[in-house]
């Protein structure tokens, strides 16, 4: 009987963990493409590359411009692809990863912009600005310099 | 019964038909709603829908021919638009960061250190007794007013130095205790009470940083050394209590000057440096008042890989520090000055880190040692309470600390219990030798709530010098506990 009552505790405590431990977006499973400006002599960029643009670290391409790297919000499905195949962090640890960074000071974290039109009007307009679209969204104002699929970074 | 060829043509305009719409709608902005169920039809093969009709004829093949151009023409219309808007100057401004950005931090809880009633920290400070406090309420202005120039102030307030203890009764002296009670003058009742506090300035500087290896401070910043003092905040830190070190000063925690610092990446490590030339240590005025600058410096190799994340570091500090005494020796005929000093040490001071994390597990070590020479005849007095005429020796410093913390696994990843051991060297009364046990459990709750607590017990002990007095007397016990919000 006591144990029976144990087990109902601790049963009801791990439902009560689960239900009130927020929950990470769901993927959004559409291939991303990695975008940059036409005037951009990049021809793809890799995880070494744009790790530390996206976490602001790195703020000069090698062609003398500045990176301007744009995110989109951090409850896009899109945005949760991204940082899980280039930062590899899930949302939970991207949340925390700039509010330590805020903490000690650091630089600050990417611009972000409201949908993936204002990612690819901000990477037609700015030379130096990187972000990331649906690959079916791409059109001619931009350049491509790598894909997501599957969760995975690969060359355009 | 439908031929099998009319059952793969409209298989053929089904699939082709759903899949434009599908084109369609993914190629509206992202928060646009779905597109109406009228034009929404499966874009899955039609071996999931139900047959056609057995009465399809080449008159609906014809219509529906007709009805998929029509969309596929919209289709094509619509990402000729957006491409159009993409491609043409926006009216709204592009991409552009915040003027100015205000964020900090603030914890509160309870806490209860237990130390021997006779013993000197039990006197010295307000202890054995249950407190609820609060404790950081710091705030962030974060200004890029334009690009490649930042500027970052960050207040704390503090309801100090309300209550501190400042002098000792019996054996001649008076007990005190400080008090910022005073009239709130502006106040609608006469006799209103007001308890002022601080605004300490944690930090004030302003930078240039358009080149990736040499971005220029100038103000006042935080000494770059080691991992506490560049993570600094409560939200960040995995632990509540300090490490000796940073509570004893062996470097200064916070410094006035410039500072360079740049970095640079090879594959997937960034290698960085900072340097500073700076006032030296301003425990006694934020001024130059010493004429020695001090200097420092931090080299450390960043691996940031997603789940393995490892840094090492190593940081220096030099400077010389005296005060100033300005003392009037005659007033006839005209007031001569005169200037000395009461000590005056040289100080050298070296750290190497590591912080390591692997998946769930965070790995945190720091090794400091610290050399301390003073001028003959400069030296500074030991505590007189416990060595009446006593006075500092030249002395070596040392101690190292780790800390491990595992995240636990789903579903209780919200709790993060730790371990951490420090030693701690330095010539001291009450014992040369203190070691730090602790352990702690965060419990976070979401990104900006954690709660945190850790227990932690200190053993003082004679390591290289015997003591003359009972070093277990300042032994403590302490239990920390701190709700955090970072904002």
């Amino acid at each position: 009987m006591q144990a029976t009552r144990r087990n109902l505790v601790l049963t009801s405590l791990v439902a009560v963990l689960c239900f009130s431990w927020p929950k990470g977006s769901e993927a959004g499973g559409d291939v991303l493409a990695v975008i940059v400006n036409k005037a951009n002599p990049v021809t793809s960029l890799g995880q070494n590359e744009l790790r530390p643009i996206f976490q602001t670290t790195k703020k000069v391409w090698s062609f003398g411009e500045d990176a301007i790297p744009i995110n989109l919000p951090e409850d896009s499905p899109l945005r949760n692809d991204f940082d899980q195949a280039v930062l590899g962090l899930d949302p939970e640890r991207v949340a925390r990863y700039w509010t330590d960074r805020k903490v000690r000071g650091g630089a600050r974290p990417p611009v972000r912009v409201p949908n993936t039109a204002a990612v690819l009007r901000a990477v037609a307009a700015k030379t130096g600005a990187v972000g990331y679209v649906r690959f079916s969204e791409v059109n001619g104002s931009v350049k491509v310099v790598a894909k997501i699929s599957g969760g995975r970074l690969s060359g355009p | 019964m439908p031929s099998t060829t009319a059952l793969a043509r409209v298989a053929l305009l089904g699939s082709l038909f759903g899949s434009s719409l599908a084109r369609s709608a993914l190629a509206q902005p992202a928060p646009a709603p779905p597109a109406a169920p009228a034009v929404a039809p499966d874009p899955k093969p039609p071996v999931a829908e139900p047959p056609a009709a057995p009465t399809a004829d080449a008159s609906e093949l014809a219509q529906l021919r007709a009805e998929v151009e029509a969309t596929k023409k919209e289709v094509e219309e619509l990402k000729a638009a957006q491409a159009e808007a993409a491609a043409a100057p926006a009216e709204e401004p592009v991409a552009e960061q915040e003027k100015l950005k205000i964020y900090g931090f603030a914890d509160v809880g309870f806490q209860y250190v237990q130390i021997n009633k006779q013993g000197l920290l039990a006197n010295v400070y307000d202890v054995n007794e249950p407190d609820f406090v609060l404790g950081n309420l710091n705030l962030y202005f974060d200004a890029q007013p334009i690009e490649n120039w930042r500027g970052l102030m960050e207040v704390r307030f503090t309801n100090a130095p309300q209550g501190k203890i400042t002098g000792f009764g019996g054996l001649g002296g008076s007990f005190q205790r400080q008090s910022t009670f005073t009239d709130d003058s502006t106040g609608a009742a006469l006799n209103a009470p007001l308890w002022g506090g601080s605004v300490v300035i944690e930090r004030a500087w302003i930078e240039y940083n358009k080149l990736q290896a040499l971005k220029l401070r100038f103000g006042n910043f935080f000494t770059p050394f080691g991992i506490w003092n560049e993570d600094h905040g409560t939200p960040t830190l995995i632990s509540l209590a300090w490490p000796q070190f940073m509570t004893q000063r062996w470097m200064p925690l916070r410094q006035t000057g410039v500072m360079a610092y740049g970095n640079a990446f090879a594959g997937s490590w960034e290698l960085g440096y900072a340097a500073t030339l700076t006032n030296g240590r301003q425990e006694t005025s934020t001024l130059n008042i010493d004429g020695y600058l001090g200097y420092g410096g931090r080299l450390y190799a960043r691996r940031d890989a997603g789940d393995v994340n490892s840094t090492l570091g190593l940081s220096f500090f030099t400077g010389k520090t005296r005060d100033k005494v300005v003392s009037i020796t005659a007033n006839e005929p005209e007031v001569i000055w005169k200037t000395s000093s009461t000590f005056e040490y040289n100080e050298y001071v070296m750290g190497a880190d590591v912080s390591v994390d692997v998946g769930r597990t965070r790995i945190r070590s720091e090794g400091v040692l610290r050399r301390i020479v003073y001028t003959p005849g400069k030296r500074e007095p030991e505590n007189q309470l416990l060595a009446p005429g006593g006075q500092e020796p030249d002395k070596w410093q040392q101690t190292v600390y780790l800390l491990v913390a595992q995240q636990l696994p789903h579903p209780l990843e919200m709790f993060e219990p730790y371990l951490w051991g420090e030693v701690f060297e330095t010539p001291t009364l009450v014992g040369d030798g203190i070691f730090m046990g602790s352990a702690g459990l965060n419990v976070r709750f979401n990104s900006a709530i954690t709660w945190k607590n850790q227990y932690a017990h200190a053993k003082f002990f004679d390591w290289m010098y015997k003591s003359p007095y009972d070093t277990s007397k300042n032994d403590l016990n302490q239990f920390y506990s701190r709700l955090v919000m970072a904002f």
